[in-house]
This record gives C-alpha cells, sequence and structure tokens, in this order.
C-alpha cells in the first residue's frame, strides 16, 4: 500500500537542504493543494465548465490542479449539481482518441493511492457523490484509469482537504460567506494557486489581495503564468527565492559582479 | 510484459549518444494500456559525473560565445518543436497518459519560454553607475554559474524541461537534465531536436538516472 501523503514536497526540501548544505542555490517545486471559491454571483455554468478542467484535466496531475471547491451561501446547490454531471460525463480513454477529454493517471500505484484517499476522505465523513473508481474503459481494460470523482461535505482539516491528490478527485466544501471561505483556503500548508469565481470586482480584490498562494485565478481555473511570467509558486509549494520562467530564470541562472574602477588621470587622483 | 520493440533509451552525453554502463534499468508504461513501451538506463553515480564533466569541459568556450551566438540555436530549436509539436504529442501522450490535445497544449506552452529566452541579449545587461565618487565608475555584469541541472517530474514532460534548459543555456552555462524516469521518451525526441538545433557537445548533456544514485 502507497503512502497517502504525496512526497513531492519532502523531496524539494530535502533537495533544497541539500544544496544550501553546498552552497548551491536551488528552486525546487513541492506539493500543492489548490482551492478554489465559488460566489452566488458566478457565471455558474462557466464556472463549472472551467473547474471541470481544472480538476479533471490532465487527470487532476497538474500542480495548478484544483482539488477544493468551496461553495458560498446560495451556490452550493447549483455548483455540486453541475460540477457532478461534468464529471460523470466527462469522457476518459486513451489520449489518442478523438472525443477523448482525460487519460489515465501515470501509475497503478498512484491509482491504489488516490483510491485510498478516497476510501480516508469518507472514513472521515466525507460524501461520494460521483465515484470514478472501479471503472473501466472499453478496450484499455489494463490502464490506470481513475474517472472523474467528487466528494462532498469534506471537512476543514480531513486528510483529504489537505492532501494532494493529484488526480481526478474534486472535495466539495461550504462556507457562509467570503471571509469564511478565504479562511478556509489560507488553512492549508500549500501555496501554489488559489482562484475565485464571482462577477464582482469588490470580492475578487478582497480575494486577491489577502488569498495566502502565488498564483492567484480569478474567474480561471488553471493559473499558469504565462513564460513571460514567473511561476510563482508559496509557502511548502515552492523552496527557493527566484521562480522559474522569464526574468527570474536570467537571474537565477547567473551571478552578478560589481567592478568599481579608476583610471590614473587628473580627475581620480582628485580625493 | 515487454515487447520485444521496446527501445532502450541512451544518454546524452558531451554531444555523443551514449548507452548506460549502469546495468540497471526500468520499464517506461503506456499508462493507457500497462504495456512497456521503452527501457530506460538507471544511471550510476559516475555516470552523472561524466555528464558533470562533459559539460565543465564545454563551458570555457560556450560562455565566451558572445550571447547574440547562443541564442542562435535557439531560435532553431523553437521552429525544430513547432515542426515536431504533433510527434513530441505523441511521445507525450503514450507516455504521460494526457490527451493528445493537452500534450500539444503542454509544448506550446515550452515553446514560448524558447521564445522568451531569445531575448537573452536584452536580459543579460547590467547596469551602471559613472562616477560614483569623482572619477570613478561602477559597473554591475551578469556571468553565467557553469554547470547546472535539472530534475524534472512526469507530468508535464516537455514543458517543465523548457521552463529551466533556454533560460540556462542563453546565459551561458551548461546544462544537465534527469527527466522523470516514467517520461524520458519525451527528453530523448527533445535532445534529438537540441543536437539538431546545433548547440556544442556538452552545452546540453542529458542522463537517465535514477535519483537513488545521487
Amino acid at each position: 500500500m502507497p503512502p497517502l501523503t504525496s512526497p513531492t514536497t519532502p523531496v524539494a526540501k530535502y533537495i533544497y537542504a541539500r544544496a544550501a548544505e553546498n552552497g548551491k542555490r536551488a528552486q525546487c517545486q513541492g506539493g500543492a493543494k489548490n482551492p478554489a471559491i465559488v460566489l452566488p454571483d458566478a457565471d455558474m455554468e462557466m464556472s463549472t465548465r472551467i473547474l471541470a478542467d481544472s480538476a479533471f484535466g490532465c487527470a487532476g496531475q497538474r500542480c495548478l490542479a484544483t482539488s477544493v471547491a468551496i461553495t458560498v451561501g446560495g451556490a452550493r446547490d447549483e455548483f455540486t449539481q453541475a460540477i457532478s454531471d461534468a464529471a460523470a460525463s466527462r469522457r476518459v480513454g486513451y489520449g489518442m482518441i478523438e472525443g477523448v477529454e482525460m487519460g489515465p493517471v501515470i501509475s497503478a500505484e498512484s491509482r491504489q493511492r488516490i483510491s485510498s484517499l478516497v476510501d480516508k476522505g469518507v472514513s472521515e465523513g466525507a460524501r461520494v457523490l460521483v465515484d470514478g473508481r472501479e471503472k473501466e474503459v472499453d478496450g484499455f481494460r489494463d490502464g490506470y484509469f481513475v474517472h472523474p470523482t467528487v466528494l462532498d461535505s469534506v471537512a476543514p482539516g480531513s486528510t483529504l482537504s489537505k492532501t494532494e491528490v493529484f488526480g481526478p478527485v474534486l472535495s466539495l466544501m461550504h462556507a457562509n460567506d467570503l471571509d469564511e471561505a478565504i479562511t478556509i483556503v489560507n488553512d492549508r500548508a500549500f501555496g501554489n494557486q488559489a482562484s475565485i469565481f464571482t462577477s464582482s470586482g469588490g470580492a475578487a480584490r478582497q480575494f486577491r489581495h489577502e488569498a495566502i498562494a502565488g498564483n492567484i485565478g480569478v474567474n480561471l481555473g488553471v493559473a499558469a503564468p504565462m513564460a513571460f511570467f514567473p511561476f510563482s509558486g508559496w509557502s511548502e509549494s515552492f523552496f527557493g527565492d527566484l521562480h522559474a520562467q522569464a526574468h527570474h530564470g536570467f537571474e537565477f541562472y547567473t551571478q552578478t559582479k560589481v567592478v568599481i574602477e579608476r583610471w590614473p588621470n587628473t580627475w581620480s587622483r582628485t580625493f | 510484459m515487454i515487447e520485444a520493440q521496446a527501445e532502450v533509451l541512451l544518454n546524452y552525453v558531451g554531444g555523443q549518444w551514449v548507452r548506460s554502463q549502469s546495468g540497471s534499468q526500468g520499464e517506461v508504461r503506456n499508462p493507457a494500456t500497462a504495456q512497456a513501451i521503452a527501457l530506460v538506463p538507471l544511471s550510476a553515480a559516475d555516470e552523472v559525473n561524466a555528464a558533470v564533466a562533459a559539460g565543465a569541459a564545454a563551458f570555457k568556450e560556450w560562455r565566451n560565445t558572445p550571447v547574440v551566438d547562443r541564442i542562435k540555436p535557439l531560435f532553431k530549436l523553437r521552429d525544430l518543436l513547432i515542426k515536431h509539436q504533433d510527434e513530441l504529442g505523441r511521445t507525450i501522450t503514450d507516455e504521460a497518459g494526457k490527451t493528445h490535445g493537452e500534450a500539444v497544449a503542454e509544448m506550446a506552452r515550452g515553446i514560448e519560454n524558447v521564445e522568451v529566452a531569445c531575448g537573452a541579449p536584452i536580459m543579460m545587461q547590467g547596469v551602471n553607475n559613472e562616477d560614483i565618487a569623482r572619477g570613478i565608475d561602477e559597473h554591475m555584469i551578469r556571468q553565467p554559474l557553469g554547470v547546472v541541472a535539472a530534475i524534472t517530474p512526469f507530468n508535464f514532460p516537455g514543458m517543465i524541461p523548457l521552463w529551466y534548459l533556454p533560460y540556462a543555456v542563453a546565459s551561458g552555462n551548461c546544462f544537465l537534465l534527469k527527466p522523470s524516469e516514467k517520461v524520458p521518451m519525451t527528453t530523448q525526441l527533445l535532445y534529438r531536436l537540441l543536437e539538431e538545433a546545433g548547440f556544442p557537445p556538452g552545452v546540453e548533456p542529458t542522463n537517465e538516472t535514477a535519483l537513488t544514485s545521487g
């Protein structure tokens, strides 16, 4: 049985420590647990499509995959129904086949770990709305497939709410207002990405200002910085100071040298 | 079960494709079929050291190559990546499992990093102040580090190496890549294109090796 926790952050920390010990600079990407807040004033159809792609795209194996959706107030019922429908209808299979929307996870071990984490969630009180485990794909019975899975009533502080799944599993949580939702967002070790879905500029502004994460999405589910911006993970999601891409890349891969020079002429001899 | 035609992957060190002598190898499996589609060498520590040495040997000439010339192979690489984007995408789908559309989109994000790194002549500029004291000038210049390395994960086999490699070589370093042992076929294809793009030997050595060897 593989361990429930992902080794990504411990490995990143270990390499970063070894680099520091040897006087080398390093930038190490860790794990993630990316939350998204859905407010009642969000465009629900668009938000569902975007979040389904974030949670289930690349079979959830993105470091910027949304794995927790926090609905606020009246958004709960409509979003829960819509995302469950999107999960259940996503076409899973071999990625070279036309029309397939999601491929397998990387290994049998990974599939086993994902399944165990869902079990753990249930044992901690979550309810499975869509169970994507134990479902076969025609013609690919040996493949490492997990279909989209959605769990409701995932408790803050529970193992599933804190652990990176790295599979197509979305946990739903609920908050009474934006402040409570932001508290849930910020009560976690990772800081790779956080998103908000809303039509309110004020809510988006408050979220952008307060969320503890280095990549923020506003009505976006995968806030991956373009090549000309640094990929800005925070907290347990990144060890280092300069990030990957763009000017951070150039600064990381160069060292500065300062040259101060004086040449023998009349001016330089005036002390 | 290993298919008879499963390719044995090679390391690329100092401009040469070399077979690992470690005697240890792993299977690369297509996660959609569970079939082994290639064998990846789990290289030994001395082979990693040889790759670092190849990079160190190439460093002096590469850092003395003007930045405008260092980016010329990157321009060529960018065109080659676009030309082979579909093939790279298919390789990513077969070893990492994501859909072909996702794989091709991943390559687009990688290619954008090559394009940004082609701006190295401006990004490498320093700053200076004339007359910090009477008749005295101060300059800050940027110099490369030497041999640098990246250890990359399985989930973006094409994009994540390109978060690092283009910037590292454009700024005058020699680069060592240890891809995930689950997705080394994309790396091999990428390095075929790097070879074609015309980097001098040793600037971009790769080594497909096990984490435990370090």
